[in-house]
This record gives structure tokens, sequence and C-alpha cells, in this order.
């Protein structure tokens, strides 16, 4: 109880430092504005997610609580939670300005997405939840060897998780420059802080709830800016459509594929890297062990994807919006396509025009809500995997007690946040899309294919998990840094080495080959031991192990 | 495994289960990512008819159309596969080993 009140007590500090962080620096703000109604919707935000945090912190006191909730979350809360811990706001603010310069191409993404939940959907999620507790490396070491897969699940989580936190940081730090006039370094601090307050006190249930709240406000928002869009054309999308086409430069192209990725090795690389990747991704793992059995799981999956499928239609409407009102005014757009600010600011400018600064304002806080949500979840999956499958599954071979293991999370999260922080400061004014391209391919490459073909061939061996996980995980690494988005973008060389922006065709392809042959090619007892298993594994993936 | 609702039912009832359970998403998935890939080769290879307008005068391209019947179909079978997957699973919890 002592320690308990400490720790909410604790919350006031970081209260202050950000109440501190986020007063205006009228010295380092030069000509920027402040944007008061940004902040101040914002600073609601804070306050509704603190108040949450210390109602959970009441709430977490073991092992089980902190990293799953205590499987007490429902199919529908969980769903909402999944959604909001997937629209990044790269689905948002990324989607809208793609749309803006690519047209039809932006269809790949959305298709593929919506498909890539059917896969999480069907293949995935019950499994996952009947078979695994906390990260899905226990899964996987139901029937293969612990400790070499917990190293390689740990590999392929914080592969996926740290790309993809600091590109999100990178991202909050910019966006608190351009949306909220505050510096760079504010906004980092703003998002490390809150991030790591949310984790360490309040565990998965804080998380969950951040989640929550986030994609209430992100879908409600972004109806608002839809409804707001199609009012303005008296709810006809076909005059929308048309107006689009005809103020876009590229014309009817807009409609037609082939303005983005025009060759199909690309493309279909695309498609699996969404395939595999979402189902692939650790923090959207996690998520189905929130959950107390295989049907809520399903029925968590179910929402997350009509949620976001709903999501993606509110994208198309405000994109062609964008297109419409944006092009040719020359407040938000500098001849044709190119949006001031970056065609991420696509979005927010849009809002601007259809409700005016405060709607804006509002438009700018969800914005960034969605930052912070998605790095919790992923911070929360990455400091699970290091204290449970490196330190309590390889360090201590299972020793230590859930307390110790409780402390080394909480400590992990703190530690990590310094180093996200650092990095992201490091990091300012890098081109990081390529840290939210990496993600998705390294989880399609390595992540998926162990665990697709640990729940569903019985020849699967560690060796062969070894093989092809590591593979994988290498090629779609050096495939990205080779490519046009590092090699070219980032590094500035004329000609990339490997041609394809998406490399899934060829290191996915690769692990499932390796995989494969690793596997048959296992004369070894233990190979022999672990097909011997898999009807027991069968049977536990239908029932839960409780 | 410690006593409970889940050790009445019998190993067969949850045999058929998985059974058609795995039969079933596996036969929908295979369609599903199927008609994806398709959708992409059809984008790439046949670009001009995927851009060719619906019908005369309007912007709107076969492609999109196309688009949207496959997300519509991709929802429709999710929606499908839990009400059917939840429901036969509850019903095996309600009656074990009657069959």
């Amino acid at each position: 109880m002592k320690t308990e009140s400490y720790r909410i007590r604790l919350l006031v500090v970081p209260a202050l430092l950000l109440l501190m962080a986020t007063t205006p620096v009228t010295a380092g703000a030069g000509e920027r504005e402040f944007n008061y109604p940004a902040i101040t919707s914002f600073l609601l935000f804070i306050i509704a997610t603190l108040f949450v945090t210390a109602y959970a912190a009441r709430r977490t006191r073991s092992r089980q609580d902190f990293y799953v909730a205590a499987n007490t979350i429902g199919g529908l809360q969980n769903g909402i939670a999944i959604s909001g811990d997937y629209m990044s706001a790269a689905s948002f603010l990324g989607l809208v300005g793609l749309l803006f310069i690519g047209g039809f191409d932006t269809i790949y993404f959305i298709v593929n997405l919506i498909l890539s939940w059917a896969v999480v959907l069907m293949l995935i999620a019950e499994k996952l939840r009947n078979l695994g507790s906390y990260t899905f490396a226990d899964a996987v070491s139901v029937r293969l060897a612990s400790r070499p897969i917990r190293v390689l699940a740990a590999t392929g989580t914080l592969a996926v998780a740290i790309p993809y936190l600091l590109a999100q940081m990178v991202a909050a730090g910019t966006l608190v420059e351009s949306l909220f006039g505050l510096d760079y370094i504010q906004g980092v601090l703003i998002v490390g802080v809150l991030m790591t307050v949310y984790v360490t006190f309040g565990g998965m249930i804080a998380t969950t709830w951040v989640q929550i709240i986030k994609a209430v406000l992100l879908v409600g928002g972004g109806t608002i800016l839809a409804v707001g869009v199609l009012f303005t054309f008296d709810f006809n999308a076909n005059e929308l459509a048309g107006l689009a086409v005809n103020k876009h430069p590229e014309g009817l192209a807009i409609m037609q594929p082939g303005l983005l990725y025009p060759d199909i090795v690309t493309v279909i690389s695309l498609s699996l890297a969404f395939i595999g990747g979402t189902a692939g991704l650790p923090h959207v793992m996690m998520r189905f062990f929130t959950v107390p059995d295989g049907v809520q799981a399903r029925r968590s999956a179910a929402w997350a994807m009509g949620i976001i499928s709903y999501f993606q239609f509110v994208v198309l409407i405000i994109g062609l919006g964008a297109i419409v009102l944006l092009t040719d005014n020359p407040e938000f757009t500098s001849g044709g396509l190119e949006v001031i600010g970056g065609s991420n600011m696509a979005a927010i400018h849009l809002s601007q025009v259809v409700g005016g600064n405060i709607f804006m304002g509002f438009i700018c806080a969800v914005a960034f809500a969605t930052i912070l949500a998605v790095v919790s979840g992923l911070m929360l999956s990455a400091a699970t995997t290091i204290s449970h499958d490196l330190y309590a599954g390889v360090i201590r071979k299972g020793s230590c007690t859930d307390a110790e293991e409780l402390r080394v999370s909480r400590l992990t999260v703190v530690m990590l946040s310094i180093v996200g922080i650092l990095l992201a400061v490091l990091f300012k004014g890098q081109n990081v899309a390529v840290l939210a391209t990496l993600p998705l391919v390294i989880a399609a490459s390595a992540n998926f294919p162990v665990l697709l073909l640990f729940m569903y061939w019985r020849g699967f061996t560690t060796r062969g998990a070894l093989f092809g996980g590591y593979t994988g995980l290498l090629l779609a690494v050096s495939l990205i840094i080779l490519g046009p988005t590092v090699w070219v973008n980032v590094l500035g060389h004329e000609e990339p080495v490997f041609p394809y922006a998406y490399p899934t065709l060829f290191s996915m392809g690769a692990c499932f080959l390796f995989a494969w042959f690793f596997s048959i090619t296992d004369n070894s007892p233990r190979a022999a031991a672990e097909a011997d298993a898999f009807d027991e594994q069968l049977r536990r993936s239908q029932i839960g192990i409780r | 495994m410690p006593p409970g609702r889940t050790k009445s039912i019998t190993s067969a009832a949850y045999l058929k289960f998985g059974h058609t359970h795995s039969g079933l998403s596996r036969r929908l998935l295979i369609v599903l990512i199927a008609l994806v890939l398709g959708f992409d080769f059809l984008c790439v290879y046949a670009a001009e008819f995927m851009g060719a307008p619906l019908s005369e005068g309007s912007v709107v391209s076969i492609g999109i159309a196309i688009a949207l019947l496959i997300i519509l179909f991709i929802l429709t079978a999710a929606l499908y596969y839990v009400r059917r997957i939840n429901t036969a699973y509850l019903d095996m919890h309600k009656s074990p080993d009657e069959d």
C-alpha cells in the first residue's frame, strides 16, 4: 500500500516536467506561432490519460497485470485498442499525403491492409492467444527449443520496435515544431516522458486505455473531417472525384494504376509486406494475449479489422478533399503538388480549410495523441521481450521471481526511453521514411514465417526456425539499405544496388525457403521430438493452455 | 491440465471443431489472397483496362470499382468466419459429450 501511494505521487513529477516542457520558450520559438487550440486539446488528452494511468497503476500488481492486463480485456475493448495501436500517424497523415501525390496506387495500401487483418483473424489470433502468455516467443517455445527461439524472437521484436519507435519520435518532434509552435526537443521529450509514465506505472492496462482514447479521437476526428469535406460538395462523392481529377496536375492518371509503383515485383512485395507484416508486428501480437480466450481473440481481430477498414474510407475521402481544396491554393501549396510543410501536412491543412483554426488545433492534437498511443504499445512490447524473453528466459534460465522480472521490465522502459530520446535528438532532420518501411518488411520476413510454420507445419524444427528467421531478418535489413529508400534517398548515391523499394518477395521467400530446407534436413533427435510434440500443440492451440 | 469446463469436452468434438475451423480459414484465405494478388497483376499488366472509366463520363475507374468490391468481399468473408467459428465453438461448450 505504501509503495502504491508513493508510486501515484511519483506521477506528479512527470506531470510537472511536462508542464515545463510545454511552456512556450519565447527565446527559441522564433517566428513560429503558438497554436493554442492544439495545445489546449492536447493538454486535455494528457490529463485524461494521466488520470487513466493513475487508475491503472493501482491495478497493476503482478507480472500478469503489467504485461497483459491479467487477460481481462474484452473483445470489443481489445479490438478498439488494437486499431489504436495499429493506426499510426503514417496511416493517417502519410496515407492522405500519398493519395494526394500518387492517386490510384494508394489503393494497394488500403486493399492489402484490410487483407492483412483477415490473415491475422483467420490464421493467427486464436492460436496465438491459446499458445502464448506474454510474447510470441512463449508460443513458439511450446514446441521448439526455448532459449535460441527466445533470442531469435527478441531480435525480431527489437528489430521491428526500435526503428518504428525512433521513426515515431522523430515524427513527434517534427510535428510539434510545425503544429504547436514548440521546439523539436520539447516534442521528443513530451513523447518520451509520457510514454515512460504510461508504461512503467500503468503497464498494459494504461496502454490499452491510451490506445482506446486515441482510437476514438482519431476515428471521430477523421469522420468529422470527412463529413466536412463531403458537406462542402453537398455530399456528392461523384462530384468530389470529378473535381479531384480536374484539379490534380496528373489529371485522369490519378484514377489509373502506375503513378507510384509501376513494376510487378514492388507491387507483389508490398502485398506480401502487409499480408505477413501485420501479423508479425510484436505490439499487435501482444495485444492478443490480453483477452481471456480464443473467442474473444477472434472478436477483437474482427472489431479491429472493421474499425481500421472504416478509417481507410475516411482517409480516401479526406485525400480526395485534399486534392480538390488544396491544389492551386497558394496558402497551402506552392505550385502543383508541393504541399507547404511536406505532403504529411495535407490532412492538417485540409482541416483548417474545412473547420477553421480551432478544428485544425483539434486535428493536430489527435495526430500527436496518435503517436503517443503507438509508441506506448511498441515500448511495452520491446520491454516485455527484453525482461521476459532475454532476462528471465535466457539469462536467468527461468529462475527469477515475478517481482524481479517486473522490476527489470520497468527499468527497461526507462532506459529504452532515454535511448529513444537521445537517438531522436541525434536523428533530427534526417529522412526517417525508411524507418517506417523497415518494421513491416522485417515483421513479414522474420517473425511471420516462423510463427506461421510453427503453428501449421509438423516438420518445422528449431534449426529451421533459426536459419529461416535470421536469414529473413538480415536480408530484409540489407536489401532495404541497398534499395532506393536508403542507398539513394539517404546516402545520396545515384543508382540503388537493389532496385526495389520493398524487398519482401525476396526476404520473406528466403526465410520460408531456408526454414523449410533446414527443417527437412534436420535429423537430430530433438527434431524428432519436436515433430512428436505437434499433436499436443495442436490440441492446446484449440483449447488454450489453462 | 487442471480440471475445468474444457475437460468435459470429448477430444472427438475438438478434433471435429478444429478440422472444420482450419479447413474453413485456409480455404477462405487462399481465395482472398488470390484475389488481391490477381488485382496486383491486373494493375501492372492491364493498367489501361484498370484505368479505364467505369462508364461514359464517369471519372471512377474500373480498377477502383474492383478494389472496392474486393474490400467488401474480404470484410464479408471475415464477418462470416467470425460468426461461424465463434458460434460453433460456443455451441460445442454448451453441449459437450453429446455426439
